[in-house]
């Protein structure tokens, strides 16, 4: 087997540092710290999970939005026909994956720029639904949990979520499966010469990244104990971690990571220190690294330096 | 080679691929006119021509992918129009094509896992991949890179390598001398010989007649769709239009 597989005992105790460190968190923080460290770790599921397809696969999926929105609201519905919540995100994570599967049929028959656009018309299509079926969704007014303050409890689960994720999404490049995912990436007609059964991947990538969306999106809406079409179906959290996974670097172990913490910790900074004109700035610093780093921060050559310098393996920048 | 001691009629009862009077037509145009061909089992044969004379048509025709207007292509017994052309890598029949179709952004060592793909390979891939790196030692070295950052010369071998690992017992090459430096083609044309004598039946696409000649047993030389000249290697390397047209003689 190939070398260096088993993870190395540094990998092993950082982990356990990192996962310490987010364990004991609520108890030091204030819910403010507590609320953003939730978002981030939304973010990092959706964009980790994303680029399974988006990175991984070379699919760029900009419906991967209405995976979160569809487990959101299912869970929601759920919640209100007397389920708990466990019972409810239970159910939601298979009805979204089976709607991933039941898309994915004719969705992965598209590759380029009309996988793009045909996904993100998913996301118009998710909408309109959201906004008329009045009975199951509330419509445009949104609908709304049993009340409850759930603060510390999902941001635990988001933060196990965001990691498991991340795990899943490691295992799956260094399988047999993620080496076909990358060989359709690069030319599906030659990969499928060689024996990868391609329409089948393609779509099995699909369904294995809507199930990280559809649970994350089930733990937002319990947090936030109101949902409405344009807070899951909404451009905000259907583009930010596609743009936060581009701009970290797509297609690498560290890109979702670093574009997700750098352009959260971004957008904090912008926000609370700069009154005016906070989101040209943050627009600005978007195309000033896609300028500068176009293939995203983690290929970029300083950021290579200063992480091989401080021992991270080249393989997180591949 | 197994059949060194065998007469020439046994070993072409053991046939690996049998192209029998093959039409093929783009649109109006005819492209293959009657094309035949034979390769026996354990032998080089080279299919040699100028530009555009049709020969990437004909081995497109000879994997499936282009269905001839008549005749039959039959490779080990079995009409390979009648098989999905992504099986039949699965059954030993594999094509280095001429834009070699590497997956470039992906390791020289990833590309050639990829190549054993298929079940049958998939059980001897570390079997195949000693051998591919004993063929070509510079692989090795380069395992880790990207297949991208690699020279014309390394990236043909990345191809053939990749095609040697799904198990072929048919390797089909379509010009894999092209766009090389003589010395790399020389080095290329020795490496074909010894894969050769793995007992791999080899069906060699060219432009460069004199070398293709050296290392073939069988020769057939297409022009304008059409097979004008078939025969041994020795017996076309003498025979006075080929040197005249090919060999500048």
């Amino acid at each position: 087997m190939m070398a260096g597989r088993r993870p190395s005992v540094s990998f092993s105790v950082a982990v356990f540092a990192v996962a310490a460190v987010f364990a004991v968190l609520p108890a030091m923080t204030v819910s403010y710290g507590l609320v953003w460290l939730f978002l981030v770790a939304v973010y990092l599921t959706l964009a980790v999970s994303y680029d399974i397809v988006g990175g991984t696969m070379g699919h760029m999926n900009l419906g991967h939005a209405s995976f979160f929105g569809l487990g959101a609201y299912s869970t929601v519905i759920l919640m209100n026909q007397g389920l708990s919540f466990w019972a409810a995100v239970a159910l939601a994570v298979p009805v979204t994956v089976l709607f991933a599967a039941l898309i994915s049929y004719p969705f992965t028959r598209l590759t380029g720029a009309y996988f793009a656009l045909g996904t993100f018309g998913l996301i118009s299509l998710m909408n309109v639904l959201a906004h008329n079926l009045r009975d199951l969704t509330g419509g445009s007014g949104g609908i709304s949990t049993p009340p409850g303050d759930r603060t510390v409890e999902a941001y635990y689960l988001a933060v196990i979520a965001a990691g498991a994720t991340i795990a899943l999404s490691r295992s799956i490049a260094r399988s047999r499966f993620g080496l076909a995912l990358r060989s359709i990436r690069e030319d599906a007609d030659t990969a499928r010469a060689f024996g990868v059964p391609v329409d089948l991947y393609k779509c099995g990538a699909l369904v294995i990244s809507s199930a990280p969306a559809a649970f994350i999106g089930g733990v937002y809406a319990w947090k936030a104990t109101y949902i409405s079409p344009s807070s899951v179906f909404g451009l905000e959290i259907a583009l930010s971690p596609i743009v936060m996974t581009m701009l970290g670097g797509s297609g690498t172990a560290a890109g979702p990571i670093v574009g997700v913490v750098f352009l959260t910790i971004a957008q904090e900074l912008l926000w609370t220190r700069i009154p005016y004109l906070h989101l040209a700035m943050y627009g600005v610093i978007m195309v000033i690294i896609g300028l500068l780093m176009p293939g995203g921060i983690v290929r970029s050559r300083w950021f290579r330096r200063v992480m091989t310098r401080m021992g991270m393996s080249s393989r997180w920048m591949d | 080679m197994p059949d060194r001691h065998i007469p020439g009629r046994a070993v072409r009862e053991n046939t690996m691929l049998d192209v029998k009077n093959i039409d093929v037509y783009y649109g109006q145009t005819r492209v293959l006119e009657q094309v035949s061909l034979h390769v026996a089992a354990g032998e080089i044969v080279a299919l040699l021509g100028p530009n555009a004379a049709g020969k990437t048509t004909a081995l497109k025709t000879f994997q499936g992918l282009i269905r001839p207007a008549s005749g039959e292509v039959r490779y080990m017994g079995r009409n390979v129009h009648r098989v999905p052309p992504h099986r039949l890598p699965a059954e030993g029949l594999s094509l280095v094509p001429e834009e070699r179709m590497l997956f470039l952004r992906m390791t020289c060592r990833e590309n050639l896992e990829l190549g054993a793909y298929n079940p049958n390979a998939r059980k001897v891939l570390h079997s195949s991949l000693r051998w591919v790196y004993e063929l070509f030692p510079r692989l090795r070295e380069r395992e880790s890179q990207k297949v991208a950052d690699m020279s014309g010369g390394e990236q043909q071998m990345v191809a053939i390598g990749r095609a040697l690992m799904s198990q072929p017992r048919l390797l089909m090459l379509d010009e894999p001398s092209l766009g090389l430096a003589p010395i790399v083609v020389a080095e290329l044309f020795r490496t074909i010989r010894e894969i050769n004598e793995n007992g791999i039946s080899v069906l060699l696409v060219e432009q460069s007649v004199k070398q293709s000649l050296e290392l073939a047993r069988h020769a057939y030389v297409l022009e304008s769709g059409k097979i004008v000249k078939e025969g041994t290697a020795k017996d076309l390397a003498d025979d006075p239009d080929v040197r005249a047209a090919y060999l500048g003689m």
